[in-house]
This record gives C-alpha cells, structure tokens and sequence, in this order.
C-alpha cells in the first residue's frame, strides 16, 4: 500500500507540491493527471524515494520517508517497477539482457534469470525482439521491454510516467492492454499522464494535480 | 550478489569509453613511470651508500715499536668493543709491504728503518657505519694506552649521513606528491568515465542495486587501468634502466622488488581514484 499524508515539497524555493494526501491500495489502478510541470513525475519520484518530502510523509508498504535508512532504498525499489516516457534502456544492450540486466544487478541467479526473463519477454509479447538492440526496435517496442524489466522482481505496483508520451494511439493502446492485463493478475498500477482520452477508453481511478495541489479525485 | 557480474561490467565499461580509457591509462602509466624512477634512483643512491658504508674502516695506529703480544691485547680489546665486525692487526713488516705495495718502493731503503707504526684495521658492524657511531668509538680507542692515532673516513660519513637523508626525504616527498597528482588526475578521469555512464547507474539505482553492487564494476574498472598502467609504466621503466645501464651509468642496479612496487600502487591509485569518484557521484544520486 503506498499512502501520502499532507506531503509538500519545495525545490530551489520553488512550490512543487501542496498538502497532498491519498491512498493508493494494493492491486489498485490510478491515474495521475494534470498538465505539465502539475508535480505529476514528483509524486513517482516520491514514492521510490529519489526525492523526499520537505513536509508530511510518504509510506510505500513497511517502508517510510521519515525513517528510511539510505541503505534500505535499493530494497524498498525491488519492491517496485518504474517505467518512464523516454523507456531508459540501455542502448549497447539485447532487449534480453536490458531485462536480464535488472535481475543481474540485484544478484539473482544465472540460472533463474534465463527462466524468468523469457517469462517474462512472452507476458510483453517482445520474446520474438529478444536479441536486437533497443535501436534496431520500434518505440512500442521498447516500451514493452521497459515493462518487462519492471514487472521481472514481480513488484507489487508499477509506476509509469507518462508511458504513453512517445507513442501512436495504436502503440499506447497496445501498451495499455499490457498495463491492464498486469493489474488483473494483482499488481497495482499508478500512472502519471496527460492524456484525457486514454483515461477515458481505460478508465480508472483518477488524482488530479494542478500546481502542485491534489484539485480532484 | 554476483562478483562475477561486476568483473563482466568493470571488464565491459573498460572497453566502451575507449577515448577516456586512453587518457586515464596514459595519466597512470606517466605517474607509475615518475614514481618507479624515483624508486629506482633511491634505490641505486641506497646501494652506492651501502658500498661506501660497507667498505668503511677505521685504521687505529699503535705506538711505533709496540711489542707483538702487546698489540694482541689491544685486538682482544678492540673485538670487545661494541660494534666491531672484525679487527685485523698490521705488523710494521706488513705495513712496510704495503706501502711497497701501493708506493712501488721499500720503505726501508728510502728511509734506512721501517718508521710505520703497526696498527688494527678495524670493520664495523652495519648498524655502526655511521658517523657518529665511529666518532664516538675512535674517541674511546683514542684514550687506550699504546694507541698513537685514529684514523677513519668520518668527514665523507658526515656527509654522506647528512645529504643522504635530505636525498631520501626530497625523493620520498615528490613520490608522495606524485602518487597525489597521479590519484587526483585518474579521479577526474574515472569522475568523466562514470558520467558518461549515467544512465546504467541510474538503471541500476532504479532496479535496486544497492550502493556497493553499483560501485564495484567501477572499483574493478579502476583497478584495471592502474593493472594496466602500472604494467606498461614496468615495461617502460625496465627499458630506461637497461638504456641507462649501457649508456650512463653501468654500475646501475635495479631489482624485481621495484616492479612490484610499481605495479601496486598502480593498483592502489586504480582503486582510491575510483572509489572516490564513485562515492561521490551516488552519493549525489542516493
């Protein structure tokens, strides 16, 4: 469960967030929406702990930003999937070792990560793409390997910025279809978008942020 | 967590940024070659130093017609005294026979007598080479009954013991500075290499590696280029000495100790660059 108690955050002395406050339960699917520079990828960043609140409290499970201890973050985002716009893949890597990559660098076994990472590329429909490079595949395409390297811990949510930001409507439809099928199976989802019309034909729950301040729910 | 995995990135990191790989090898490999000349050129004056040393004595003149067994008691004396290696007595005849030896005529025919005292060609222990050492011995003897003179090389050991030192130190400071110039230039180095590779710690940072996962590929990536480094500085050191050897100074001496050094600290630097840079760019992260 990820919960917001009257979080607010200033950078540079900058108002970024106001007193936002909401639950978020476990299998649950949200949107976060707003226009951009709302504070929509600040609240992501809150909840894997790359920032911290000036105010209030930020709980992702056993876990909170008043008390976390730096050496226990990497272990709090195991628990955890991000997926951004921009997909962050390496480029010099094979779209299976990209996910293989996170397995790799949380010391999982070799013998184990082949097993879930062809898991998981089939789940994502990319196992065909397995050995090119993120260059050589299309932007849904990578984006279907920036999911499967967030789902591969099996986190118990995904956070996705704007995963939809750099693609056709036919791409983010099929990316929604991804999204949709990982939260039946019991993993929550909470993503950060602007657009109206894929909350709409995928309606969910919606946090509405305008200027740093929850405006709607 | 697998060590294997870091070898595998610190091995494949080594050879993405091939531009930075060469200025940080070439950095290490110009201070490693500073440094193992430094290390040499100690070691050759510590050598020359020794021979000097080594072949020190000190020659205790006796009252001229002092009687044979007489002078035995002042070789059992002497062997007493502390810091004496070995005593040899020199009769009058041999004294005569080796002035024969080193002047070309007899002694006793110049002259008509022998004049030359006897006396006890004194070793000293390693320890006692030293000026004051010796000073303080030949002072003692001085005193003795039937000694007529001392006579040692003290002034070349006060110099030697005075100038050595500040040698040693002058030699052991630029090292010392040097291994910081050489530390600070591969820090920067690594520090360029680590940005350009932003994006996989920030991978890793995302997927949950922990903080020493995410520095231990650059830890084995430091040690690399100071391997490296250090193992071409060896080869270019080993060079210079053999060129020097037949060229400049052929008494030059130079031993697989040396090597070793420099191909430690190669690793040393290797690794404290790296793991400074590291350190502080998650710390900006994390």
């Amino acid at each position: 469960m990820i919960e917001f108690y009257n979080v607010s955050l200033n950078i540079d002395g900058k108002e970024i967030l106001k007193s936002i406050s909401f639950r978020l339960f476990k299998g649950e699917f949200a949107y976060i929406t707003g226009p951009s520079g709302a504070g929509k990828s600040t609240i992501l960043k809150l909840i894997y702990m790359d920032i911290f609140p000036d105010q209030g409290m930020v709980i992702v499970n056993n876990y909170s930003s008043a008390k976390i201890h730096r050496n226990e973050i990497p272990y709090l985002r195991r628990e955890l999937g991000v997926v951004f716009q921009d997909f962050k893949l390496l480029p010099d890597r094979s779209v299976y070792e990209n996910v293989a990559f996170a397995l790799r660098a949380t010391g999982v076994r070799s013998k184990e990560i082949r097993h879930r990472v062809v898991r998981v590329l089939n789940e994502v429909n990319i196992s065909q793409q397995r050995s090119q490079l993120p260059d050589q595949i299309s932007g849904g395409e990578k984006q279907r390997v920036a999911i499967a390297r967030a789902i591969i811990n099996d986190p118990f949510i995904v956070l996705a910025d704007e995963p939809t930001g750099n693609l056709d409507a036919q791409n983010s439809r099929e990316i929604m279809e991804i999204f949709e099928r990982i939260n039946r199976k019991g993993t929550a989802i909470l993503m950060a978008t602007h657009d109206q019309s894929l909350i709409e034909q995928y309606p969910h729950r919606v946090i509405k942020i305008e200027e740093g301040r929850m405006v709607d729910e | 967590m697998s060590l294997g995995f870091s070898i595998k990135e610190g091995l494949k990191g080594f050879g993405r940024a091939r531009m930075a790989t060469f200025i940080t090898i070439t950095s290490v490999v110009l201070a490693l070659i500073m440094i193992g000349l430094f290390i040499l050129l100690a070691l050759n004056i510590d050598h020359w130093v020794g021979e000097k040393r080594k072949h020190l004595q000190m020659e205790v003149f006796l009252e001229p017609g002092f009687k044979e067994a007489q002078a035995k008691k002042i070789v059992q004396r002497l062997k007493k005294l502390q810091g004496v290696e070995s005593v040899r007595y020199v009769s009058q005849k041999a004294a005569a026979e080796r002035f024969k030896k080193e002047f070309g005529r007899d002694v006793r025919e110049v002259l008509g007598t022998n004049p030359l005292p006897p006396s006890c060609v004194l070793r000293l222990q390693p320890a006692y080479q030293n000026a004051s050492a010796i000073t303080r011995l030949a002072e003692i003897v001085r005193t003795w009954d039937g000694v007529s003179d001392v006579v040692y090389g003290g002034s070349l050991l006060k110099a030697i013991d005075r100038y050595v030192t500040l040698i040693y130190l002058i030699i052991g400071g630029l090292g010392v500075v040097l291994l910081i110039v050489a530390t600070v230039l591969i820090h920067n180095s690594i520090r360029l290499i680590i940005y350009a590779r932003h994006e996989i710690i920030e991978i890793m940072k995302l997927v949950g590696a922990t903080r020493a996962f995410i520095r231990r590929p650059f830890l084995v990536e430091g040690i690399l280029y100071g391997l490296i480094g250090g193992a071409i500085a060896d080869g270019v050191i080993w060079l210079l000495c053999g060129a020097m050897k037949n060229w400049v100074y052929t008494g030059m001496i130079q031993n697989w100790q040396s090597y070793v050094i420099v191909l430690a600290l190669g690793i040393l630097i290797g690794f404290v660059s790296s793991e400074l840079s590291v350190n502080k760019y998650l710390n900006k992260l994390i």
